[in-house]
């Protein structure tokens, strides 16, 4: 027979995932509504195609999975064979048996051979008819111990080889490309008014040499009243063009656009095998996946992905053993989350497990040598957090295949920051587990740019780096220590000029002495941009807000690549190339300035030690170095938990605390502390965003010796305070 | 057992204590989080606290996060007015909440009975 | 069996004082907790007076000043731990009040200044009305019980 099963082998594999992706969504909606004879009837339908497809191009293991699955859910429809949990994972098991083998067609020609294990459960599960399916299905369902699917274990040795794929094809409705192309008639017909324009040029030129004789009389009525029209006429049109382009741009990429679902929905799948074959169970749930992104995003988003899933597996989720000792389910849960953020996606990977161990951290970045034990203990816990994107760096105790080789954090980070001008941000709690937020553009395409000018340059930022637009009157700054700052929301954010901050030469007709170069506005007070990079936050000082544009950002070329100021570049609507500057390198350029400030660690002796303790980074940094710049030994702690368990390992000399904080706010704390004879009379001062009565009374209450409103800085209340209590 | 009642109400700490004595207990009473804390951390024969949630100071549930927070595990029973319901729900940590109702005598004796028995190895 | 204190939430406490007649029934339970309940029963009550006027103390300097958060917080305290007390020390009636007080200051605490201004007279009044039911209940329970109970 003249049949070609090659080409018809892609689209069958599309098919069948499609299919396999309502089953699985079928089965999910068994587990709460088992009776279901609609849905039933449906996946009944998928696994009844698949295997007929399936016989029709000779994969025979395929097609007989396919059968058994088939009359499996056939006497559950019509036979009443009852759901139970134990037969609802049978049926999962069938379904991962079935996609791995349809994978298998993807990566190599050949399916793979039948799982026999799993036929054969699926045929017993069939011989408990009636009265008593659950008993006769729970031997069934609990596979021998080697504990993986037969393919999977048998194809790639040791780990499952799972991953996501999608496909090289897009499918697009009709209706969008009707769209799509009655624009580009639209442009057609804009197209032969330009050309008119052409014309019409002709003829003046043709009206310019008749006309030179009479232009030198001072005649050139007729001329120029034709040069105007012209000039009118081709600006309405370049007018309509750039609409209609604009609109053709947006159709194009919202057809690029594909729902997360590409990379999520296989995702349940693969955490159940990698689970499975790290002998742990567990569910991932997951949401958001009706979110669209650019189809550029959504192909190289799979692999970082995948890695934080199975991080979260490997790492996260602790064994079953563990967890039941823990009090946890014994099953672990993984939740796969997206959902809109301001103007961009946030995909979070979060787990159930056992948390990122900060100490473990610390001691692998000494047993790395990357770093002394003493500066691996000053590491803030973000930034200890941080070193998990390091090359080659892996807390994991035991190398598995899985993961902890150490490769892949970093890559992770790359491909999300560098590749994807997304972010990425770590929160973790010690015996509840781990989350890693994602925050990227809708489309790589074109990103929303933030131009500004300071110091006579145009500059430009990445709309996600950028948190707040403000315009403060100046007296709003307060001055921490020698330092100009703001407060927003509860936190102390440093403000610095931008030209200042990057060198730039200051016009003449500025004032010099404005320690904020640029910045001081026309319209009164201060215009800032405040850039953050996950929980750092930088106010910098701009002359002028120039433009808010989706621009399409250009990498550097090689040669500059290196340049950690620039991320990429734009070019204006007036040819101009403007850098986009790195919020991540300005924090770091403002960190290096401040440590400059710093004075050297003289007088070491009979340093008075406070602890700091505040949930907003900038604003216990910023006390830090004014604490420091007048000489004490500060340490710092990032909530109130960390913070009472450092303030009972050693005894602190005073102890400055924010009120509003996770876990264990600053009344708590301070009565905590006042329990402890220790701290009887330490002094305890407590710092808040807000002057509230109602917040002084308490801090009496619970034994604090001062309440400072962190607006007050400027004063020097801050330090005169403790320097009273300190006596 | 000795059963340390916190409550910066002198007769709804008395009433408790008496529910706990009826019950077989040894009540010590502390009138508020802070003067809890501090008998706590000096007396390890107390081995279980019911707190009242609404105090002056620290409530009865910032009380119980200090407790964790300093790494005492000791089993906490949280009274409120309030639905202990959302109480627990807003903090799952909590071995128990009652609801402070004339029920006390049969709510909090179960409650404390259902504590000891998770407890129990 | 005695019929269940236990309102649904968002009822009204009309007819409750009905039902919370039946406190003195209560069977189960040691001599001694009885004995014990009834001695705290007389202290509250004979401290119910006391606590009235700081209510009413606090009341008035809310009219002279509807934006002190200490008094706004201070009454709420007063209402709630009222409602938890009398509540274990079966006094339903005294409880369900504290609850209304309770609800007045927590609504009253998530205005704006403004807001407070104009609600002011308003809750000011509700208050009076929720002080002086507390009272007229605790005269009530003072009462010694019915004759055919005991």
């Amino acid at each position: 027979m003249a049949f070609d099963a090659k080409r018809f082998t892609a689209r069958f594999v599309e098919e069948a995932r499609e299919h396999i992706r309502r089953i699985e969504e079928g089965l999910a909606g068994l587990k709460t509504a088992p009776a279901d004879q609609e849905n039933l009837n449906a996946i009944f339908r998928s696994a009844h195609t698949v295997k007929g497809s399936a016989r029709m191009l000779k994969f025979v293991s395929i097609s007989q999975t396919a059968h058994h699955l088939e009359d499996v859910l056939g006497a559950m429809r019509d036979q009443g064979l009852a759901y139970s949990p134990e037969l609802g994972r049978l049926l999962t098991r069938a379904v991962d048996g079935l996609a791995a083998l349809i994978e298998g067609i993807e990566s190599g020609a050949d399916p793979g051979d039948l799982d026999q294990v799993l036929c054969a459960d699926l045929v017993a599960a069939l011989s408990a008819p009636g009265a008593g399916p659950q008993e006769a299905i729970v031997p069934a369902a609990s596979p021998p111990d080697s504990g993986l699917p037969g393919k999977l274990a048998a194809a790639s040795g040791t780990a499952p080889e799972v991953g996501f794929r999608s496909p090289d094809t897009v499918r697009v409705s009709l209706a969008k490309l009707d769209e799509l192309i009655k624009l580009l008639g639209e442009v057609v017909s804009s197209h032969a008014r330009l050309r008119q324009r052409l014309q019409d040029l002709h003829q003046i030129e043709r009206l310019r040499a008749r006309d030179l004789e009479l232009l030198a009389a001072g005649d050139d009525v007729a001329l120029s009243g034709s040069l105007r029209k012209f000039g009118r006429d081709l600006k309405d049109d370049v007018l309509a063009q750039e609409l209609l382009m604009e609109e053709l741009h947006g159709k194009a990429l919202v057809m690029r656009m594909l729902a997360l679902g590409m990379v999520f929905d296989s995702a349940p799948r693969l955490v159940r095998d990698l689970g499975r074959s790290l002998g742990k169970e567990v569910e991932c749930v997951v949401s958001g996946a009706e979110i669209e992104l650019d189809r550029q995003l959504i192909d190289r988003l799979g692999d970082p992905i995948v890695h934080l899933l199975r991080n979260a597996v490997d790492h996260g989720i602790e064994d079953p053993a563990t967890r039941q000792r823990l009090g946890k389910p014994g099953y672990g849960t993984i939740r796969l989350t997206a959902r809109q953020d301001a103007g961009g996606v946030a995909i979070e990977v979060g787990d159930d497990g056992a948390g990122v161990s900060l100490e473990a951290i610390r001691q692998q970045a000494v047993r790395k040598g990357l770093m002394t034990a003493d500066q691996a203990t000053a590491l803030s816990d973000d930034q200890a957090l941080d070193l998990i994107f390091r090359p080659g760096f892996s807390t994991q105790p035991i190398i598995t295949d899985i993961s902890g080789r150490g490769v892949g954090m970093d890559a992770v980070k790359r491909c999300i920051v560098d590749d994807l001008q997304g972010s990425i941000r770590i929160e973790t709690e010690p015996g509840k587990g781990t989350s890693f937020i994602l925050r990227l553009p809708l489309s790589l395409a074109v990103m929303r740019v933030l131009l500004v000018e300071a110091g006579g340059e145009i500059l430009g930022f990445a709309a996600q780096q950028v948190a707040h637009l403000l315009r403060v009157p100046a007296d709003r700054l307060v001055l921490v220590g020698d330092r100009k700052a703001i407060v927003l929301d509860n936190e102390i954010v440093p403000v610095l000029g931008l030209a200042t901050l990057l060198s730039l030469p200051e016009p003449g007709r500025r004032l010099q002495a404005s320690p904020l170069a640029g910045g001081a506005h026309p319209g009164g007070g201060l215009l800032l941009v405040i850039v953050q990079v996950r929980n750092e936050k930088l106010a910098l000082a701009v002359d002028a807000l120039v433009d808010e544009h989706d621009m399409v950002i250009k990498p550097l070329p090689p040669h500059l690549a290196g340049m950690a100021l620039v991320s990429g570049m734009v070019v204006t609507g007036q040819k101009h190339l403007v850098s986009i500057l790195s919020a991540q390198a300005l924090l770091a350029m403002a960190g290096q300035a401040r440590l400059d400030v710093r004075p050297g660690g003289a007088g070491e002796t009979g340093r008075l030690s406070i602890l700091v303790i505040d949930d907003s980074w900038n604003t216990r940094e910023i006390e830090k170095d004014v604490l420091e710049a007048h000489g004490y030994d500060v340490t710092l702690a990032e909530d109130g938990r960390d913070g009472l368990q450092k303030a009972l390992e050693r005894q602190f000399d005073a102890v400055l605390t924010d009120v509003e904080m996770p876990h264990l706010d600053g009344f708590t704390l301070t009565a905590t502390l006042r329990a402890d004879e220790r701290y009887r009379s330490t002094p305890i001062l407590l710092i808040t965003s807000r002057q509230k009565e109602e917040d002084k009374r308490r801090g009496i209450e619970v034994g604090a010796d001062a309440y400072i409103v962190k607006g007050e800085f400027d004063q020097g209340s801050l330090v005169d305070t403790l320097r009273a209590l300190l006596g | 057992m000795r059963v340390l009642v916190v409550d910066d109400d002198p007769l709804a700490a008395e009433m408790t204590a008496a529910v706990l004595e009826d019950a077989g207990f040894e009540a010590v009473q502390a009138e508020s989080g802070t003067a809890a804390l501090e008998v706590l951390s000096t007396d390890p024969s107390l081995e279980l606290v019911v707190s009242d949630m609404n105090m002056p100071g620290i409530s009865g549930l910032q009380c119980f996060q200090a407790l964790r927070a300093r790494g005492d595990e000791r089993p906490f029973v949280l009274l409120s007015g309030d639905d202990p319901q959302a109480l627990r729900a807003s903090e799952p940590g909590l071995d128990a909440c009652v609801r402070k109702d004339f029920d006390l005598e049969s709510t909090l004796g179960q409650a404390i009975a259902d504590v000891l028995a998770a407890r129990r190895p | 069996m005695r019929p269940s204190r236990k309102a649904p939430a968002g009822c009204s406490f009309e007819g409750w004082f009905l039902v919370s007649r039946d406190i003195d029934t209560k069977t189960e339970g040691s001599a001694f907790l009885r004995e014990k309940l009834k001695k705290l029963q007389d202290a509250y009550l004979a401290r119910l007076p006391e606590a009235l006027a700081t209510l009413q103390k606090l009341s008035s300097a809310l009219a002279a000043d509807p934006d002190a958060e200490v008094v706004v917080a201070d009454l709420h305290r007063a209402f709630h731990s009222m409602r938890g007390t009398a509540a274990t020390l079966g006094l339903p009636q005294i409880s369900s009040e504290g609850a209304i007080g309770t609800e007045l200051m927590a609504s009253f605490k998530s205005l704006t200044p403004d807001q407070r201004r104009q609600a002011a007279a308003a809750t000011l009044h509700e208050l009076a009305a929720c002080t002086a039911r507390i009272e007229a209940a605790g005269k009530a329970a003072m009462q010694p019980a019915d004759p055919e109970k005991d």
